[in-house]
């Protein structure tokens, strides 16, 4: 059912390509951090895998649960 | 499939539609490095050759005028593929030996060495180099910052504590200056533009963050041009066309780049201030070719005339885009009209810009921090926004996309903000 998702915060530099290509799993909070889920359906492994490679700081981790 | 208004040259129409067997991607760099390993991703199983005219294997440039100046990385934390990864793909990967030339009717790419590479399908994505310095310059001491060699150079350099001067002050003259002061160290930047940075972010942004780097120290010439940098072979001084000498120890060149076309002169590719594509990255004169990235010339959303987009997303986009696109008959490609993004750091703070402003476009602030360093605006002309930015506030960079996306009016993005 899902994949596990990870993101190097010592690496990430807010620059948001993740929550603009998966909003169902990444987002900003109200004082600009960013917040995503840690598990994610199979379905949006194409979508994920996107966000991976648009991701300019290569903080995102995506895998098998 | 949607067309993208003001692409000329229709779509290119292959002969057939048989897909490639063999794709060389000439510039091993991140649009070339990210086609490749795009192509695999989309199944592609036929031969993958990368050409790249650096003895390195692909890395990536922002951290070169950032984290690599300022000591925060070794340059192999700045590596974009691994060796095993590139092999485990199947990308033979040529490194040190440039393309020289387009052997266009025999479908074959010719290296300096004098090999031969035989395509279906060429990707162009040799990039930009920066724009020559017009007059002679000392041997030792003047830089300009595009590869890593620049980079860890002018890195090491500053370890001796030079006076440092900067020649232009754009994206990455004015980072530069940043990492020198953030060092601790004295520098001066001289741009011929009266108001530096305006013409990337808009007067009211550009000022603000001039304002920032003289907190910081920096010192500023501006509407001045350099008339001559002197030193027998090392640089001792520069001068500037009111007749200012700057002591100097550390000169770099920051005054813009130029698309790497040359060895693509004699082919059909129209070249005009990098390669003409549509909107799916087909040259807009051979069916067989492809270009991304920094040389590339793609229509951009709201303009016109396609156009280079010097940034790292149009880079990954593009590869993305003509990775899916190539190994597709013409009827099933993807169309892109790309919104430009780019960032850029200064002292810690982020600026980040969405769209494309024209030179004239308003600026209005949408927002501001309680203490009013940081704030967010947009650009706009006839009550449209045709750009957003955010300085020093990245979470609001989903909201900017959104307004700059739907053009939104100025009462719209206003609103987004109440
Ligand atoms: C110091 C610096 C800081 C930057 N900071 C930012 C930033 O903060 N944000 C942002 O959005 N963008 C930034 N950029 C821009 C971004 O790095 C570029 O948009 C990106 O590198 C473009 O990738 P590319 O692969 O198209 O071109 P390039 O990175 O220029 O790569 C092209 C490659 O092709 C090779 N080549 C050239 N000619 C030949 C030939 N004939 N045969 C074989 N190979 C050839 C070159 O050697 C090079 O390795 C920065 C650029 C620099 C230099
Ligand atoms: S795209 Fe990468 S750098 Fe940007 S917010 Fe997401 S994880 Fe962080």
């Amino acid at each position: 059912m899902s994949l596990r998702v990870a993101v190097d915060r010592a690496h990430c530099e807010l620059h948001g390509q993740c929550v603009e290509r998966v909003p169902s799993v990444f987002r900003f909070t109200d004082d600009g951090d960013l917040d995503h889920l840690t598990e994610a359906d199979d379905d949006l492994a194409d979508d994920l895998s996107d966000a991976q490679f648009l991701c300019p700081a290569q903080a995102i981790e995506v895998g098998p649960a | 499939m949607t067309d993208v208004a003001g692409v000329t040259g229709g779509q290119a129409v292959a002969p057939d539609h048989r897909p490639p067997d063999r794709v060389v991607v000439v510039g091993a760099s991140l649009a070339g490095v990210r086609t490749a390993l795009g192509l695999r991703r989309n199944g592609f199983a036929g031969t993958i050759t990368l050409v790249g005219a650096e003895p390195w294997l692909p890395y990536d440039r922002p951290p070169l005028s950032k984290q690599v100046l300022l000591g925060e990385w070794t340059p192999d934390r700045t590596r974009l593929a691994s060796p095993e990864q590139l092999a485990e793909q199947g990308i033979e990967v040529r490194l040190g030996d440039p393309a020289e030339a387009l052997d266009q009717p025999g479908r074959a790419v010719v290296l300096r060495s004098g090999a031969r590479i035989d395509f279906d399908a060429l990707v162009v994505a040799t990039g930009a180099a920066p724009r020559p310095w017009p007059f002679p310059t000392p041997d030792t001491g003047v830089y300009d910052l595009r590869r890593l060699d620049d980079a860890t150079a002018i890195r090491d350099a500053f370890d001796t504590a030079p006076r440092v001067v900067v020649v232009g002050a754009g994206f990455i003259g004015t980072e530069l200056a940043s990492a020198a002061a953030r060092r601790g160290l004295p520098v001066t930047v001289v741009e011929p533009r009266p108001d530096p940075l305006a013409a990337q972010l808009g007067t009211l942004a550009g000022t603000a963050l001039l304002d920032l780097h003289r907190r910081h120290g920096v010192r500023f010439h501006t509407g001045r041009a350099v008339r001559a940098v002197h030193g027998a072979d090392r640089v001792t001084t520069v001068e500037l066309d009111d007749g200012t000498l700057l002591d100097a120890d550390l000169v770099v060149v920051g005054i813009g780049v130029l698309p790497n076309t040359g060895w693509l002169r004699g082919s059909s590719l129209e070249l005009t201030d990098g390669v003409r594509c549509d909107g799916t990255g087909v040259t807009s004169t051979d069916p067989a070719v492809w270009a991304v990235g920094d040389v590339a010339r793609w229509p951009v959303a709201g303009h016109v005339e396609p156009r280079r987009v010097e940034h790292w997303t149009s880079a990954v986009e593009q590869a993305g885009v003509v990775a899916y696109n190539l190994l597709r008959p013409p009827a099933d490609r993807r169309v892109t009209a790309q919104t430009p993004y780019v960032w850029t750091d200064h002292y810690g703070l982020k600026v980040q810009l969405v769209g494309l402003a024209g030179p004239d476009d308003e600026s209005t602030v949408l927002h501001r921090s309680p203490d009013g360093e940081r704030f967010v605006a947009v650009r706009h002309a006839g009550g449209r926004v045709s750009a957003a930015l955010a300085f020093g506030m990245p979470e609001t960079l989903p909201k900017l996309r959104t307004a700059v996306r739907s053009g939104a009016t100025l009462a719209e993005a206003t609103a987004l903000f109440g």
